[in-house]
């Protein structure tokens, strides 16, 4: 049996969130341009930052797919072409698609690979292989194949498969939800799910009579959280496993990427799976936000249990409050505040390897070297050297001492 | 344009006969997402009606994950497979199954979810090359896309004209833990739904052996632009009246719409949607604008465009300091430079640089790198993430 380390393939929402996510371990990356994604309410890249993204992760060795897989009209796709040669010179790594049509523009008029996105809900080898004869040369596999028949379907096809691993569901087959197209007229398949699926509901039978159930939500799902089943992952040798979230924050991108990345290097190094990095890596993960978490339908097929009975993300133990975009030796680090923090405060830096450091703010300083006593979002601020920290750190704190949203 | 429905009785099949259906369609509970008949009843059905000179279509739209997919196919094999004239199918996986296992079978691709572009569907005809009977389109295509996309296929082209629309898909058991009771094989839970956070209320929820499915709560309803379709060349009309319960008024909706299919008349189509016992709609008919509120929730002053672009506003310090994260790479502007700053209201603010240091208070000299943060000169009237732009090159 092989035992082929899988690629970690990170989110990555934004310029910035790009290099967190390739920092804290990614092997690549995916993104969405201005048009053509699923995820219109992100930030998204310009070309500008197209390129200067694929600049910093090629230099870096990390690969770069960017998402075109909506289900596009004609006319949306005659507006195809022109951006597909962009991408191509731009150098990046691969498409994601989930629409013949679309991969029909994009083999005509590049020479990129193409992932086939999960939207497509391919879930049995055959359906690999009615898309292998498309043209696609890797299938992102739907969610609801466990891990194992992931393995399968590989074995069966030789195509090369990823698989979801970390984040946010929905509860119905990809791209077979379109709830938010006919009730609030937006496209979920084109970007613009109302996520219907976290509305609390109430429910009547077939002669009107109100059901008494405890459960309001019955549509949500609860997060997928695969990083205990890794060894599961690199024994069916999938070749790639993908973190979920390109509309999350920093903390998210970094902290997630950071935990598979660790066990799995790890692993890589020693051939060995560590117990206390799994542990210490699984109370991470219970940091960010999350709606709690289920093992999907990667173990098995995922029931009433993968369902989220609450309307709002669990409540944070930690606030991400900060990034790290300079430091200076034996002075200071300068700090863009993400959300406010106080002198005082005991924050933690989350390095790229190893644990969060705890220390205090003993001073905070303004750019203009006027001390602050408690710091507002969307500023920079200088605090004390600290000897572990890096350009793109996160630095977070406890939400009982720092403002949580 | 030819008719074709749902049966599920030998009364059904008598009255899609008597009125001219052409083809119906046979739902078996094993493959058919909404639950169907049983073995013995497909048998029977299906048989019944070739001798009524019926064609049927055999309809597999379940999507069938690995696990399952092997006693799926063993589900499919034991059908009466010659008696079908098509198969009709939603995964793309089982499409290539029946492509390469049963090479004497014909397809119905079932592509409503995910192909909404002519290159889309004749790729997939492209695929299954030879063993297409017809395709069943979108309802998201509008009539103005339908027009183009229907000529340009060679084969017959089905679209729903009434019925329910369906509006998710999921394999988890969903209702069960509603209801709290266990649902026995075969069986259907059905229940409705409201929530007071979206627009509608109301919604038809399903559970079956394959998971969980929710209508929309409004019927489609495109009988009224039957000329058109005709026009268009399409070729088959489905009508789903599998949720009108009443055996006698769907009789009597059948000759009428028959009728309707036979000889266009505005007036018997409307008096039909005004007996029909749900409310309807035209769903995107007419046009589908789906996308276009997206690319106005962005805000496109805060785009950085063109050659001139230094950077963003980071942090505003009043009356002392703006500082920027400097974008562009190994450039100094000269002290006087004219710039300006694009706030994200959408005001141009023009300024000259007087003076330019870094985080640590020194004067910058040499050409800035790419994300360096850069202190300069306070200008009023500036917020965070405005974009500051050279107004002119160097020299021009
Ligand atoms: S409403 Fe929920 S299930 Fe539907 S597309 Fe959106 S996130 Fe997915």
């Amino acid at each position: 049996m092989s035992s082929k380390i899988p690629e970690l393939l990170a989110p990555a929402g934004s310029l910035e969130k790009l290099k967190v996510a390739v920092l804290y371990g990614a092997d690549a990356l995916y993104l969405g341009g201005q048009q053509f994604g699923l995820r219109t309410a992100a930030d998204n890249f310009t070309q500008r930052e197209l390129v200067e993204g694929c600049e910093f992760a090629h230099a870096r060795g990390v690969k770069v797919y960017v998402v075109v897989n909506a289900f596009l009209h004609d006319q949306e796709l005659a507006e195809l072409p022109p951006y597909v040669k962009f991408l191509e010179q731009v150098g990046v790594d691969a498409l994601i698609v989930a629409d013949l049509g679309v991969l029909k523009v994009v083999r005509s008029h590049s020479g990129l690979p193409v992932h086939l996105s999960t939207q497509a809900s391919v879930i049995n080898s055959y359906g690999a292989k009615f898309w292998q004869r498309a043209g696609v040369t890797r299938v992102i596999l739907g969610r609801e194949v466990s891990i194992a028949h992931a393995g399968e379907i590989r074995r069966a096809t030789g195509i090369p498969v990823e698989i979801f691993i970390h984040g946010s569901m929905c509860s119905s087959y990809s791209g077979n939800c379109v709830i938010s197209n006919f009730t609030q007229g937006r496209d979920s398949n084109r970007g613009g799910c109302a996520h219907s699926c976290r509305f609390e509901y109430s429910y009547s039978d077939q002669d009107g009579a109100v059901i008494d159930s405890s459960s309001p939500y019955f549509l949500s799902s609860k997060d997928l959280n695969g990083l205990s089943l890794l060894p599961q992952v690199v024994e069916a040798n999938i070749d790639s496993i993908k973190i979920e979230g390109r509309m999350k924050g920093h903390h998210y991108a970094g902290v997630v990427t950071k935990a598979y990345a660790s066990l799995l290097a790890h692993y890589q190094k020693i051939g060995q799976w560590d117990q206390n990095i799994l542990q210490q890596q699984t109370e991470e993960l219970s940091r960010v936000i999350n709606r709690d978490y289920t093992s999907g339908n990667l173990l098995h097929p995922a029931q009433g249990d993968s369902i989220y009975q609450q309307r709002e993300n669990r409540p944070l133990e930690y606030q991400m409050v900060g990034i790290v975009h300079q430091v200076v030796k034996d002075d200071f680090i300068l700090v863009e505040v993400k959300s406010a923090f106080e002198l005082g405060d005991r924050l933690e830096l989350i390095p790229f390897a190893g644990e969060a450091q705890e220390f205090e703010l003993s001073w905070i300083r303004d750019l203009a070297g006027g001390q602050v006593v408690r710091t507002r979002p969307s500023t920079m601020v200088r605090i004390p050297y600290l000897p572990a920290a890096q350009t793109f750190n996160l630095l977070r704190g406890r939400c009982a001492e720092v403002v949580c949203n | 344009m030819q008719l074709t429905s749902y049966a599920h009785s030998i009364e059904e099949i008598d009255q899609l006969a008597t009125v001219g259906v052409g083809e119906i369609i046979l739902s078996y509970g094993p493959l058919s997402r909404g639950g169907g008949l049983d073995l013995a009843t497909v048998n029977l059905l299906a048989q019944y009606a070739c001798q009524r000179e019926l064609a049927v279509s055999l309809e597999w739209d379940i999507l069938v994950t690995e696990q399952q997919f092997a006693e799926s196919c063993q589900q499919f094999a034991q059908l009466p497979l010659e008696l079908f004239v098509g198969i009709r199918v939603s995964d793309f996986g089982v499409m290539q199954f029946i492509y390469q296992q049963h090479p004497s079978l014909k397809l119905i691709p079932i592509l409503e979810g995910s192909c909404h572009n002519l290159p889309a569907i004749l790729s997939v005809l492209e695929l299954l090359a030879g063993r297409v009977k017809r395709v069943v389109l979108s309802i998201e295509i509008s009539s103005g896309e339908l027009e183009q996309i229907i000529p340009e296929i060679d084969l017959p082209v089905e679209l729903l004209l009434l019925g329910p629309i369906p509006l998710y898909y999921s394999p988890r058991q969903l209702l069960t833990p509603l209801i709290k009771q266990e649902r026995s094989c075969g069986e259907l839970i059905q229940l409705f739904a409201t929530s007071q956070e979206g627009p509608h209320h109301g919604f038809p929820l399903v559970e079956s052996d394959h998971g969980t499915l929710i209508y929309n709560t409004r019927h489609l309803w495109l009988l009224n632009a039957l000329p058109r379709l005709e026009q268009m060349g399409l070729t088959v009309g489905r009508v789903d009246l599998r949720a009108v319960k009443d055996h006698q008024q769907k009789g009597g909706m059948w000759q009428e719409i028959a009728a309707l299919f036979n000889q266009f008349e505005e007036s018997k189509a409307i008096n039909l949607k005004d007996a029909y016992p749900f409310n309807t709609i035209h769903g995107f008919f007419r046009a589908n604008k789906s996308d276009v509120l997206f690319p106005k929730l962005k805000n496109h002053r805060l785009t950085p465009i063109g050659e001139n672009y230094l950077g963003e506003v980071v942090d505003v310090i009043k009356g002392e300091l703006l500082a920027v994260v400097w974008r562009r790479n190994g450039f100094l502007p000269p002290l006087e430079s004219s710039l300006y700053l694009l706030t994200p209201e959408g005001k141009k603010i023009n300024f000259r640089l007087k003076w330019c240091r870094d985080t640590q208070n020194e004067p910058i000299e040499t050409p800035i790198q790419k994300d360096e943060i850069v202190l300069i000169n306070p200008i009023k009237r500036v917020s965070v993430k405005s974009q500051l732009y050279l107004s002119c090159q160097p020299g021009e």
